[in-house]
């Protein structure tokens, strides 16, 4: 059966039907071509038609007349249009027409990097002439860096390399910034966050330093599709950018459909999870022979449906399909040859996590299986690109998980379909990573007294320095007076640097490193005695030596597997400004807060029943970042048990958490609820809301200014809300709903 | 950090006006040092040829060698590191001549900088230690920091060779170390290298001279050593028989061997023979098998045989496939595996004496049949 067969027979099966909320078909459309340009030169259109294009896409012609003209662009494209002419075209015509000419690209991950590489010198070969394209990260050879250095007209490299290799050792890259005329910054949508707001401090060095040489070079910046790519852009490199944003490239007939869970539990809101749900859709497409990827939002997930897929027997012979998983964690040589088996059709599902939202070339699949709303309307249709080719159909199910956010989502498709896709949000003005930026600016070059760095207070920040023995003010200048090498104390990521070690020691003879994590998630997966899992294999943690990052592990084959619980606390550092609602206060300040992990739960294989428990001891991880608070007054709960208050407040929490994400426009794992019932700060009963991106991105800010919004959605999701006591699409699975709903009454009747 | 928003609140508050000051290109200062020097540590031009062909550089006159040596604010050689002062040296007129450019302060750098290239000119030849890859690529980055350009020179880096000849014998070849060891000559208050940056700040805070007397002594003694390093390595590289350790003439040969120079490698092992016996006979024997001197070769492992694993282990390489004598490999390997007590090499043992065991099993067995069918017969 092909996809449109399969499409229609599912329509027609009411099992499946019933539960569908939005099918959507999205038309074709044709393909909007240009000539190539006048200007171009005939290397390039020779090039071009040598790989058997004889148009381009109105929005690559617009990329390259744009940059010809000498302004900075910013292309917004689907997945699949031909993104990358839209940068290589305009470069490599500079170098044609300069041979002295450098550009510099910038990809978010090593992999990105060496990929966009590969195709860079595909294009040169076709091209012909002497340009040369490298990367240069971490894993470029020493002794080949040099000739990357002097010879390299394209650098091709990643934000953190930049950023502590090649700023710094600025002196012996004299070629580079003397000619640099492009820099190319490829998905800066993934620049959200701290992430977003260190790069935008590497940008402002980086142009120093071009400064500096003499060289003033144009931006090429490519995103997905996000409500606000050119605010993000100027955000991002302090520049302005004319938006090319109409797409020339065709599309097949595309089928989103939505798919909620039946409930099979009235009382308790119960429905069929999310898992097993997308479990049956996509053995149904696999078993179809439809190439399908499917999404799952933790690491676990993608593990276990792994597992099940790997079960199914596609054929009488009881052949199993080819089902890989990809994520975060794999080796990089793992995931080229995973890469390679989707575009040449011998992997016929992969299970993946976010990881491969990002423009990993994996050519276009036929079918996408959302497990979960990804929690932002941008990746949801990132995810939904992956499926998705020039011609011919494609389809996307998401499957909605129990959470208020995603039945919110699944419930009101209009809000999906008609709502732009969210603001990627970054805080140029956070004052902590721009001063570990000024440290390393200063590093490189001295400042001048009448030099601003960004917006920031330049001046008093050195003066501040100075104070701390860093800098000394002579001359004129600004002079770096220490020993230290700044930027290896930075990391761009907030926990990228310190990856642990997976070591499989099965074999004792043959110890083997099958992958790595971020120390973030070590506690959770990785703890002693979980079942960690591997490319659907199940492994059991012999060992966790934290001080050393590294996790051992042996080969077992059990029926369960392990889902660890994690406990926060919060504590208050600093408190900025407040003001009163009704009886409430709403404080914006700074929060530390620990995360650890205690104890870990045996959950069986299929029927996800509750096995046993396990304790972990694990050093408490901690993360200083910004807060909103709201306090409540006691007499909020007036006649109500302790633990009738205890469950109240942890229903709003609950509640809060689920809507807030909608009201600020982020992500769900950018926003974190807690409640105190007694707060030690404030002594009151408290609510925080809190960024979970160290140093904070702002949308704590906002949810102080949105206090009293927040509070009354959450009542009307709760008075609106069909169940009884609680279900997981308003206070959570634990119930008390009416305690809730009667002390956010009481607040707000306060507030008339 | 957690107080920055109100340390930064008080430094605006209290921010006095900026005093615009005045920009001009100030001096630098500079010590000028004369040693005497006993003639016999001093290298003589033709002591310099056989080091000049292995660094591929021309033999320069005497008074064309500089010595260089810098101190600096810090040890990488990104752009914020400065090297506040470079000792420079050279013999002239029978005497050793230095010269320390340092700076007051940052401002004073282009001039150093400045009277540095002076001072060098034209065809000078460096001498350096570890100058290869921090001393003079740090120099550089300073001459583009002040938008200057730095010549290239001919340069002779004495850790390389250092290393080559001494390495084994002493393990650490850090300049003092070699001096206290070659030269018998130990320094006395010696400031510690990784002091150096902090005391420079001091200095610039608190404007006391005093506080870099340590640090000028030093690099002077740096700078003389390295003369008489010079003088030790090209003795090395012109009559390996002036060197006192057999290890420091293996270590050499070895390095020859490396830089594919055979014939010098085979004279060093030689040399070494005497007091370095199973070393220098092993890495001597290893060579003849590759240059296919079999006999020679052979002739070494067994006059070492029993003594170094690598011998016996060669021996039953020999048994196993020219001579077919497994018997006698059995006996090698198991020699080897008793000297042994490297835990790499002893998996390859293993595995070498299970498959001579196979072939002798097989073998026996085949001799067993042969006998029978003669028996038969």
């Amino acid at each position: 059966m092909n996809l449109n067969q399969f499409l229609k027979k599912l329509k027609q099966t009411p099992d499946f039907s019933e539960n569908v909320t939005t099918w959507k078909v999205i038309p074709a459309t044709e393909g909007k071509f240009a000539h190539f340009p006048d200007n171009m030169s005939p290397l390039l259109q020779k090039m071009l038609i040598n790989r058997g294009i004889s148009m381009l896409y109105t929005h690559q012609a617009d990329a390259f007349n744009a940059s010809m003209r000498g302004e900075n662009v910013c292309v917004v494209t689907p997945t699949a249009s031909g993104k990358t002419h839209c940068y290589n075209l305009p470069v490599l015509q500079r170098i044609i027409d300069d041979p002295d000419s450098r550009a510099l690209y910038l990809f978010p991950t090593k992999a990105l990097a060496a990929d966009q590489n590969a195709e860079l010198n595909e294009v040169i070969t076709l091209m012909g002439g002497d340009v040369k394209a490298y990367t240069y990260d971490g894993d470029t050879a020493a002794s080949a860096r040099k000739a990357v250095r002097e010879a390299g007209h394209i650098v091709v490299t990643n934000p953190d390399m930049l950023h502590s290799g090649i700023l710094p050792n600025h002196t012996k890259w004299v070629k580079l910034f003397e000619n640099l005329k492009y820099i190319v910054i490829d998905e800066i949508h993934s620049y959200r966050g701290v992430f977003g707001s260190n790069l935008a401090c590497v940008i402002m060095r980086l142009k120093r330093i071009c400064n500096f040489y003499g060289s003033d070079p144009q931006f090429i910046c490519c995103s997905a599709t996000i409500n606000n790519p050119r605010e993000l852009a100027e955000t991002l490199t302090g520049e302005r950018f004319t938006l090319v944003d109409k797409s020339g490239a065709p599309t097949g007939e595309k089928h989103i459909i939505f798919y909620n869970p039946p409930v099979i539990n009235e009382q308790l809101g119960i429905r069929r999870s999310s898992l097993s749900e997308t479990r049956h859709i996509a053995e149904q497409l696999v078993r179809n022979g439809v190439q399908t990827i499917v999404f799952a939002k933790s690491r676990l997930n993608v593990e276990v449906l792994i597992t099940y897929l790997k079960r199914l027997k596609t054929d009488i012979l009881g052949s199993s399909p080819t089902v890989r998983g990809y994520r975060g964690g794999y080796l990089p040589t793992q995931r080229r040859e995973i890469e390679r088996g989707l575009r040449d059709g011998s992997i016929q599902a992969v299970v993946s996590t976010n990881a491969l939202e990002l423009g990993i070339d994996i050519g276009s699949l036929e079918a996408c299986v959302i497990c979960g709303y990804p929690g932002t309307i941008a990746s949801t249709w990132q995810q939904a690109g992956r499926a998705g080719r020039r011609q011919g159909t494609s389809a996307t199910f998401v499957v909605a998980g129990s959470t208020p956010l995603d039945q919110y989502i699944i419930k009101h498709p209009n809000y999906f379909f008609e709502q732009s896709p969210e603001n990627a949000l970054i805080n140029p003005r956070n004052i902590y990573v721009a001063m570990n930026h000024m440290k390393c600016a200063a590093y490189e070059l001295p400042f001048t007294q009448e030099e601003d760095f960004g917006d920031f207070a330049t001046q008093d920040m050195l003066t501040y320095l100075e104070e701390e023995n860093i800098v000394k003010q002579l001359g004129g200048k600004w002079h770096w007076m220490a020993e230290e090498f700044p930027a290896s104390e930075i990391s761009l990521r907030s926990a990228d640097d310190e990856n642990f070690l997976i070591v499989d020691i099965t074999n004792p003879a043959h110890h083997l490193v099958i992958g790595e994590m971020d120390r973030f998630t070590v506690p959770m997966l990785l703890h002693e005695h979980a079942i960690y899992m591997h490319e659907g294999s199940q492994y059991q943690v012999e060992k966790l030596d934290f001080p050393n990052k590294k996790a051992f592990i042996r080969a077992v084959d059990v029926d369960y597997y392990t889902d660890a619980n994690l406990n926060v606390s919060l504590r208050v550092l600093d408190t900025f400004e407040d003001y009163p609602l009704g009886n409430m206060n709403v404080i914006k300040g700074e929060v530390m807060v620990t995360s650890i992990v205690t104890m870990f739960k045996k959950m069986k294989l299929d029927t996800h029943e509750n096995l046993g428990f396990g304790q972990v001891n694990l050093p408490e991880l901690e993360m200083h970042t910004s807060a909103a608070m709201i306090t409540i007054p006691e007499t909020a709960f007036d006649g109500m048990s302790k633990e009738d208050a205890q469950s109240g407040m942890l229903g709003i929490a609950t509640c809060i958490k689920g809507i807030a994400p909608l009201n600020l426009m982020c992500s769900a794992y950018d926003i974190a609820c807690h409640y105190h019932v007694r707060d030690p700060f404030t002594g009151k009963p408290t609510i925080y809301l809190y960024d979970t991106v160290a140093g904070g991105i702002g949308l704590s800010d906002k949810a102080y200014e949105m206090a009293n919004t927040l509070l009354e959605e959450a009542l009307d999701v709760m008075t609106t809300c069909k169940c009884g006591t609680g279900c997981p699409s308003c206070v959570g699975p634990l119930g008390g709903k009416e305690h809730s709903v009667r002390i956010l009454r009481r607040l707000l009747r306060d507030i008339q | 950090m957690s107080n920055l928003y109100a340390r930064l609140k008080t430094i605006s508050k209290a921010k006095p006006t900026a005093v615009q000051e005045e920009k001009k290109v100030k001096e630098c200062a500079e010590i000028i040092k004369y040693f005497d020097i006993e003639p016999h540590f001093l290298p003589v031009k033709t002591e310099l040829a056989q080091l000049c062909a292995v660094e591929g550089i021309d033999v320069p006159e005497i008074e064309n060698i500089v010595f260089l040596d810098t101190e600096t604010t810090g040890l990488g050689s990104g752009a914020g590191t400065v090297a506040f002062l470079v000792g420079i040296g050279w013999l002239a007129e029978g005497r050793f001549e230095s010269h320390q450019l340092w700076m007051r302060d940052y401002d004073e750098e282009e001039d150093l900088l400045k009277k540095l290239d002076a001072y060098l000119g034209e065809d000078k030849t460096l001498v350096t230690f570890n100058g290869k890859t921090f001393d003079i690529p740090l120099l550089q980055s300073r001459h583009v920091m002040q938008r200057l350009r730095m010549k290239q020179y001919d340069h002779i880096d004495l850790l390389t060779h250092a290393r080559r000849i001494y390495k084994l014998r002493l393990k650490r070849v850090n300049l003092s170390h070699l001096e206290e060891v070659l030269l018998g000559h130990e320094r006395h208050d010696d400031i510690p290298g990784s002091m150096i940056p902090q005391r420079y700040f001091d200095f610039l805070k608190s404007r006391d001279e005093s506080l870099l007397k340590d640090i000028f002594d030093h690099n002077a003694q740096d700078i003389v050593s390295l003369s008489r390093i010079l003088k030790m390595v090209s003795m090395a590289y012109t009559q390996p028989e002036t060197l006192s350790e057999g290890m420091d003439v293996f270590s050499l040969g070895k390095g020859y061997e490396r830089m594919k120079k055979s014939e010098n490698a085979e004279k060093c092992y030689k040399l070494a023979q005497g007091s370095y016996r199973v070393g220098a006979t092993t890495a001597l024997s290893l060579l003849y098998k590759r240059q296919k001197r079999m006999d020679e070769a052979i002739a070494g492992f067994e006059s070492i045989a029993g003594e170094s694993p690598k011998a016996n282990e060669e021996l039953a390489k020999f048994d196993e496939h020219i001579k077919k004598d497994y018997k006698a490999a059995l006996m090698h390997t198991d020699a080897a595996i008793r000297l042994s007590d490297e835990e790499a090499d002893m998996t390859d043992l293993l595995y070498r004496r299970s498959r001579i065991v196979r072939k002798l099993v097989k073998e026996q067995n085949k001799d067993k049949q042969d006998s029978e069918r003669q028996k038969d017969g």
